[in-house]
């Protein structure tokens, strides 16, 4: 039997943002690559769409009138006889927006972290990982805010960030896609969007402020941060639920609705799941209760290796 | 439909409890604040039809199950015919009141418990608004009509009712109060409901009884004989506590005898407990066989002279009314015995010295203080506080001795003549002469000779039940009468003087009136020839001499509902306290009954002429009729023969009804019909519940 989640959750989340040091030491020696070239700043670790004139040599074609002879391949033409250009890849760094979710939904938890918690060790996480390669990184938690903080990298960013984010509260019932729709216009260029929320708003919502990020460009990863319970349900006596983010009270014997509860939870989550690959989008569900450093190298591990195949 | 017990629907309320049980746990529930609302939401939209249906079938089935339980208690179908007829009703009980009736079930409930509980049935639901009558007889040593006319006084009375007494029942005495009661009321069809336990010793007076049941029955009586009685009845009863000798003297050896009996079927064991004065002075276990009795002598040694109180007890057993028995151990002073011989009849025939050792008197151990003294000197002495006086074959009696004689037998003395060949012509004119100063019937002392032949003639016994006469009771000692030939006298006397002992040819060998008493067969050593007897010496005139002793006459072993013989005691007036403490100023001629097992005790105090006063103590042993502990139930043939052929009898569940022979033994039974029925009916539904329970829990833990 599983065992009942205790007690109510806290609302308040934790003054220690800053990320375990053990933690940040497993993850600090993985490169964060993104999908898609972005356009952006060169000198970055990023593949740029364009083709430039760095030392990592990205491909082979055949040569045109007009283009520089300077990249013809001599030994490719000794060989074949055939005139090949040699094409460098043109590194950028790599502009990447975290958004977190802040709603009081993501306060809840039913014993270990709250969701909000577990968010923001996640996000100070990959803000580190950014800064240490020299990429430029954003936060924004709060739907509230109406400007979108400015991309900047280095170290000193990230303590900024991370003192923008304890100063953060979960509250208020405001749609976690209102944060991305406002993100959206204040974005330059195509970059990489990391969104960290429980997406327990309509799946259709949530796909469509994908879609509308996948149109502009950007790359998505969301990283869906749930509690054990929310998952499992596995209350067991009769139990009065307060809605975080409204007055609405449900008495219910868990035991009755579990089944139901979990079907419904599960035809959410495979919606949601199945739209965001369908756009391109990666999508990796977390649960407060396992290993965050272990979750992040699992996904930037799955990352990697989609890049490898992709050939980017 | 009819209810054995309607007022159990009262309980209906109770059938609430499922629905109360299930919004107290709506109440109680624990907050908690949540995220996933919508899911929640979500999940109650589809199982809220499903669940709704779950709750309202486990609710109806529970409730349906809480109502069937009251149905069930309620009694249904029970006495249609009451129900039937819902004009005014006349019911009369009478209740077996006797101990036997406190004999305990296995379920710890007695016989009158169960009767109560029964009669309280009959009685519900009657009310004096619609006319009904009720009366309650307590068929106890007597019959007592407790309540008669409202139904509600008879159900208060009955509730009052107690442990029965420890008594017999009258039953006959009960039945007599109803046709009183009918004549004064005229309570043509009323039931009559006997609650009994039908014991077998009680239902004895067939021909009264069933000319009292005929009468009832002429009169449209119908009878209900319900029995209450245990259809086991183990028991074993302490019977018998009695004393030999009953009234020792101080220091002398007695024999208590105890005997038990097993009225069971099986072999059992007592161990068995006597006390003195509440202190144990000896135990002992005696095996029973079923049936059997047995009994257990102990040798005790008489404490000092007064009252005294020997109880023996068993452990209690199912009947506990004849667990301990009590006996009040009247212990006399020695007596003293003055020994009167002259010199003349010492030489001629016994001397006192020897007739006094082979009456075993001079025994520092004997109960008896013997002085001896001639005749001459008799007027020399203080004869106050000598309690016998045995005069020896006195050949002569000086003026002042006889005088002294005359004074003493006025003083209520007691003279004991030992008629000898001496005697005769010698003497007579004064033993005459003392006898007519004391007023007594005429006696013949001149005809006092030996037989003519000087032969011998043997002894025979008139009054075998005279307490001077017991030893010969015994078998073992009847050869001293039958074989042992004596030197007989033949003695004149008025019929009026008591001859309980004569020789064979009718002349008498012990006479005795008031406190004279003469014995012609004098107990020379060669009717010693039981060698084996304690002293060694003649049994008979130890009895005798304890006879005409100083005694307790009052009888102080009494069986309930003996009159206690407080008059006897020579007190006009006293106090009374009852085994249980209960205190009774008493007043001559007040008679009071003995009603409770125990020791009674009489205390009361004396104005002596010289203004002091003297306060007595005087204790009864009084315990129940042993026939109470014989619990067998009467063979209902037999009470069958009781009953009048026309006689309108209700057949009930526990009637012992020819017919219904098999539900004799049924004692917890109900009015109401069968139960097991709605039992099923209730088990089915609890285990569908259990299933549907046990579906759902599964489907949820799915």
């Amino acid at each position: 039997m599983a065992s009942e989640p205790s007690g109510p959750s806290s609302v308040q989340a934790p003054a220690t943002h800053q990320p375990p040091a053990e933690l940040l030491a497993r993850i600090q020696g993985l490169e964060l690559r993104a999908r898609t070239a972005v356009e952006g700043l060169p000198g970055g670790s990023h593949r740029s769409h364009f083709r430039g004139s760095s030392s990592t040599f990205a491909e082979h074609r055949a040569y045109t009138p007009g283009d520089d002879i300077r990249h013809l391949d001599w030994k490719v033409a000794a060989r074949s006889d055939r005139l090949m250009v040699r094409q460098f890849e043109a590194e950028t760094d790599l502009a990447t927006t975290l958004l977190i979710d802040s709603s009081a939904s993501m306060s809840y938890s039913s014993g270990g972290p709250s969701k909000w918690q577990y968010a923001t060790w996640a996000a100070a996480a990959m803000g580190l990982l950014l800064a240490n390669q020299g990429d430029r990184f954003a936060l924004a938690a709060s739907h509230e805010q109406a400007l979108l903080p400015e991309h900047k990298g280095g170290m000193s960013h990230w303590r900024d960030t991370l003192h923008q984010i304890a100063r953060q509260v979960p509250q208020g019932q405001g749609d976690a896609v209102e944060l991305i729709e406002q993100a959206i216009p204040q974005l330059n260029g195509r970059g990489l969007v990391v969104w960290i929320s429980d997406c327990l708003a309509e799946p259709a919502s949530i796909l469509r402020a994908a879609a509308q990020l996948r149109h502009a460009g950007h790359d998505l990863i969301v990283f869906r941060t749930l509690d054990p319970a929310e998952v499992d349900f596995n209350f067991e006596s009769n139990t009065r639920f307060d809605d975080l983010e409204s007055d609405l009270q449900l008495r219910i014997q868990p035991q009755a609705v579990r089944q139901a509860y979990r079907a419904a939870f599960d035809e959410h989550a495979d919606a949601l799941r199945v739209g965001l690959l369908q756009q391109g989008a990666s999508f990796s569900r977390v649960r407060t209760d396992e290993p965050l450093d272990a979750i992040l190298a699992t996904f930037l591990a799955r990352r990697q290796a989609r890049l490898r195949k992709e050939g980017l | 439909m009819n209810f054995a017990r309607p007022e159990v629907f009262y309980a209906l309320p109770l059938a609430l409890i499922p629905l109360l049980i299930h919004l107290w746990n709506r109440r109680r529930f624990q907050p908690h604040a949540f995220a996933a609302m919508r899911f929640l939401e979500e999940a109650i939209r589809r199982t809220k039809r499903r669940l709704r249906l779950e709750q309202l079938l486990l609710l109806a089935l529970r409730t349906l199950a809480l109502l069937i339980i009251i149905f069930v208690l309620a009694g249904p179908g029970a006495n249609a015919e009451r129900a039937a007829n819902v004009s005014a009703r006349s019911e009369i009980i009478i209740l077996d009141a006797s101990l036997s009736m406190s004999h305990r079930n296995e379920d710890d409930t007695t016989a009158f418990q169960r009767a109560k509980a029964r009669a309280q049935s009959s009685l519900r639901g009657m009310t004096t608004q619609r006319g009904d009558f009720a009366a309650l007889i307590l068929a106890g040593r007597q019959s007592l009509v407790l309540a008669a006319g409202d139904p509600a006084a008879c159900r208060r009375a009955l509730g009052d009712l107690e442990t029965p007494e420890e008594s017999t029942v009258h039953i006959l005495a009960a039945l007599q109060d109803i046709i009183t009661l009918n004549s004064e009321l005229n309570l043509t069809r009323a039931r009559v409901h006997i609650y009994s336990d039908f014991q077998a010793t009680s239902w004895h007076e067939q021909d009264e009884l069933a000319d009292v049941l005929s009468q009832l029955d002429a009169l449209g009586f119908s009878i209900q004989f319900v029995n209450t009685g245990a259809a086991v009845r183990p028991n074993v009863g302490l019977l018998e506590l009695s004393l030999e000798p009953a009234h020792p003297s101080g220091q002398e050896s007695a024999l208590v005898q105890i005997r038990l009996r097993n009225y069971g079927e099986s072999e059992t064991s007592r161990e068995i407990t006597l006390l003195l004065n509440d202190s144990p002075i000896a135990r002992h276990t005696l095996a029973l066989a079923p049936g059997s009795e047995s009994s257990w002598l102990v040798p005790i040694v008489a404490p000092s002279a007064g009252q005294h109180r020997l109880t023996a007890h068993i452990p209690t057993d199912e009947l506990r009314g004849d667990d301990t028995r009590s006996l009040v151990l009247v212990v006399e002073p020695r007596p003293q015995i003055l020994f009167v011989q002259d010199s003349a009849s010492q030489q001629s025939n016994l001397p006192a010295a020897a007739f006094l050792r082979y009456l075993g008197l001079d025994d520092p151990q004997s109960p008896w203080q013997t002085l001896t003294q001639s005749p001459s000197e008799l007027s020399a002495i203080d004869l106050q506080g000598i309690d016998i006086c045995i005069l020896a074959d006195p050949r002569q009696i000086p003026a002042l001795a006889a005088d002294a004689l005359l004074k003493y037998m006025q003083n209520d003395g007691q003279l004991l003549v030992l008629a000898g060949p001496q005697l005769a012509g010698q003497t007579a004119t004064t033993l005459e002469g003392l006898a007519a100063e004391l007023a007594l019937p005429p006696i013949d002392f001149q005809g006092i000779r030996p037989q003519s032949d000087g032969s011998s003639t043997r002894l025979h016994i008139r009054d075998d039940q005279h307490p001077a006469l017991r030893f010969f009771q015994d078998e073992r000692w009847l050869p001293l009468l039958t074989e042992v030939p004596h030197r007989a006298f033949r003695i004149i006397s008025a019929p009026s003087w008591n001859s309980p002992l004569a020789f064979e040819d009718g002349s008498p060998a012990f006479l005795e009136f008031n406190k004279f008493s003469v014995l012609a067969a004098l107990p020379y050593p060669e009717w010693n020839r039981m060698e084996e007897i304690p002293s060694g010496t003649l049994p008979f005139v130890h009895d005798l001499l304890r006879y005409l002793g100083p005694r307790d006459n009052i009888q102080r072993a009494l069986t309930i509902p003996a009159v206690l013989p407080l008059s006897e005691t020579k007190q006009s007036q006293g106090q009374l306290v009852s085994p249980d403490g209960l205190q009774l100023d008493w007043q001559s001629p007040r008679a009071v009954r003995a009603t409770q097992a125990g020791i009674w005790r009489f205390e009361s105090t004396r104005f002596l002429p010289n203004g002091d006063t003297l306060k007595q103590n005087d204790l009864f042993a009084v315990h129940p009729p042993s026939s109470e502990s014989d619990l067998r139930m009467a063979a209902p043939e037999r009470l069958q023969a009781l009953i009048p052929q026309s006689s309108a009898l209700v057949p009930t569940a526990n009637s012992v009804l020819p017919g219904r022979e098999a539900q004799l033994h049924s004692t917890t039974q109900s009015n109401a019909p069968h139960p097991w029925p709605w039992f099923s009916a209730l088990l089915a539904i609890l285990l569908f519940e259990s299933l549907v329970a046990y579906r759902i829990d599964a489907r949820r833990a799915a």
